[in-house]
């Protein structure tokens, strides 16, 4: 059996007395996409940085195809094709003498310079900005000319952190389609803390917080676990929300019961079940007897949000602030 | 070296698409050329006497310290600071580039530089030698004193600008370092009792040595072991900066 990718055992990153990154192990075959998921500071970063050895570690390893990324460091970087979080730019280079600097230092023969350079600006679409002076393009462009420069030297694992923000939605959907694409001949490891994007490319998922590694697994199979924790959504009317609340609370088996909107003398709710329970016959039977009316009831899978959520939340109030949008706000690069 | 080349190839480019080239490069030109016509002018006065003409160009004149003091740091407090500041440094540190190979890349874009802002002064040797009998052997030492004393202080600057993001910050540092390197070597004019150990150090007078023709091993062996210990020092502190 060759050896995984990537392996990760007890890494630890420390900046002064702060853990940023604490016991990691995890590890990358040949072929996967896998996504690092976790919220803004939860580690993701300083773990990419090391396994790209622009930070050495302060306690584990991290070893890349084999080569550990502290005493093997240049072997590790000529396997990694990586795009940093904030991609930092010469501005007074024009796009194709960026690119033709970076085959230079990236050491690729100059006969397959050309080639190599003509190809990824191809892939990226790059073609109409070709010319054009780095410090004079749009975020859109940056992004792509970053990837650009990952793939120039054909590296057999792509590290890409948050590949999509900052870019608006079109280009969103082109990049993610570039990396489905890429992950066909690639291993890929991304991070991000967008969730659709994980469900949209990843086959594993592997999910971070307060440098911990949380949960670990394909998308399906850490929604599956959740759907025992589901609960259902359910549309009443006749009575006062507050006291619809109130009975259904007191169903057996029922652990929460949120109030989603109420509008028209309708309330609608969430009644999240204690373990596996099936609360649909018991709301029911609820309603009847009140003599209430059941507009609507149906049983709410659980999303990969909802895990996030789960595992990423550690104040009890307000899942919402904690929910990651699609816009982050920190400013790029700030967090480590 | 193909990637060592290739990083002094995209500073060297960097100096020349940033207005800093042109504003030294002239300021440079305009004191050296007034400062060579008070020397020819000098010349025409009978009851003047000079050894070597161009002695008193390299090293006599406090205009001379004044660029040497202060045009390697402007040149080096951009090189690594601005790759800190904007991030480039990870995407650089990220390619097959050992941290040898970035500092040696940048010092010898920096050391070219500085030695193509002198080379116009040779048209004055040009036209001096035109019009009077010119001895090559104390121009070329005179040459030989600049470039060693800046390579000196340039690789002072290049490590000041390892130590800060901020590279009115590394200039600054810079012109500390080597204004310290400078005055230390005054001290033997100060300190006569042990003005022979001080005389190890003291570039004013090596300098002037340099500009009569005298190329004294010892100033040689002096600055350019500093430049290598600088140069080295530069090497581990861009090491540090990740251990941070």
């Amino acid at each position: 059996m060759p050896a995984p990718l990537v392996e990760v055992e007890q890494l630890t990153r420390r900046f002064g007395s702060t853990l940023a990154v604490e016991d990691l192990r995890f590890s990358i075959e040949k072929g996967e996409i896998v996504g690092f998921l976790g919220p803004n500071g939860a580690g993701k970063t300083t773990t990419l940085r090391m396994l790209t050895s622009f930070l050495p570690p302060s306690s584990g390893r991290a070893a890349i195809a084999g080569h550990d990324v502290f005493s093997q460091s240049l072997e590790v970087r000529r396997r990694v094709g990586y795009l940093p979080e904030a991609v930092a730019l010469y501005p007074e280079l024009r796009v194709s003498e960026y690119l033709v600097f970076r085959s230079k230092i990236k050491e690729i023969p100059r006969k397959n310079r050309t080639g190599r350079i003509a190809g990824v600006i191809e892939r990226c679409g790059l073609g109409q900005v070709r010319t054009r002076i780095v410090g004079q393009l749009s975020r859109g462009y940056r992004q792509r000319l970053g990837l650009a420069d990952a793939l120039l030297h054909d590296p057999p694992i792509l590290i890409l952190d948050e590949p999509t923000v900052g870019l608006d939605p079109n280009q969103v959907r082109q990049a993610r389609a570039l990396i489905r694409e890429l992950g066909e001949d690639h291993t890929v490891l991304l991070s991000t803390h967008i969730l659709p994007e994980v469900e949209a490319l990843c086959g594993r998922v592997l999910i971070l917080d307060q440098g911990r590694l949380v949960a670990e697994g394909e998308p399906a199979e850490l929604k599956a676990r959740l759907a025992g924790a589901a609960g259902l959504d359910a549309e009443v009317r006749g009575a006062p929300a507050d006291e619809i609340v109130r009975a259904l609370q007191a169903l057996p088996g029922a652990a929460a019961v949120q109030l989603l909107g109420e509008g028209d003398g309708t309330s609608r709710l969430h009644v999240r079940a204690l373990g596996d329970a099936d609360l649909r016959e018991a709301v029911f039977r609820q309603c009847v007897e009140r003599g209430w009316v059941l507009l609507g009831l149906t049983a709410s899978a659980g999303t990969l949000e909802d895990l996030f959520v789960n595992l990423t939340t550690h104040e009890p109030a307000g899942p919402e602030a904690a929910a990651a949008g699609d816009e982050p706000d920190t400013p790029a690069g700030a967090d480590r | 070296m193909s990637r060592l080349l290739a990083i002094s190839g995209r500073e060297l480019r960097a100096y020349f698409t940033s207005p800093i080239a042109y504003v030294v490069l002239t300021a440079l030109l305009v004191v050296n050329g007034i400062y060579f016509y008070v020397i020819v002018a000098a010349m025409n006065e009978v009851e003047v006497s000079f050894g070597a003409p161009f002695s008193p160009f390299f090293g006599g004149f406090i205009f001379y310290w004044f660029f040497m003091l202060v045009v390697p740091p402007v040149l080096t407090m951009r090189l690594i600071s601005e790759e800190v500041r904007s991030g480039t440094l990870e995407t650089l540190m990220t390619a097959p580039v050992s941290d040898v190979q970035v500092v040696l890349g940048k010092y010898l874009a920096a050391l070219v530089f500085f030695f193509f802002l002198w080379l116009p002064t040779a048209a004055y040797v040009v036209y001096l030698g035109l019009h009077t009998e010119l001895d090559p052997g104390p121009v070329l030492s005179g040459y030989l004193g600049t470039l060693l004393i800046g390579a000196m202080f340039l690789a002072a600057g290049l490590f000041c600008s390892s130590l800060t993001r901020n590279q009115v910050v590394a200039a600054v540092l810079g012109f500390t370092l080597a204004s310290t390197l400078f005055t230390l070597g005054l001290m033997e004019y100060l300190q006569p009792a042990s003005a022979g150990l001080w005389a190890y150090f003291n570039l004013h007078s090596q300098m002037i040595d340099f500009g009569k023709g005298v190329v004294d091993t010892r100033a040689v062996v002096y600055t350019l072991s500093s430049t290598a210990f600088l140069l080295f020092a530069t090497v581990r502190a861009l090491e540090r900066r990740r251990w941070s």
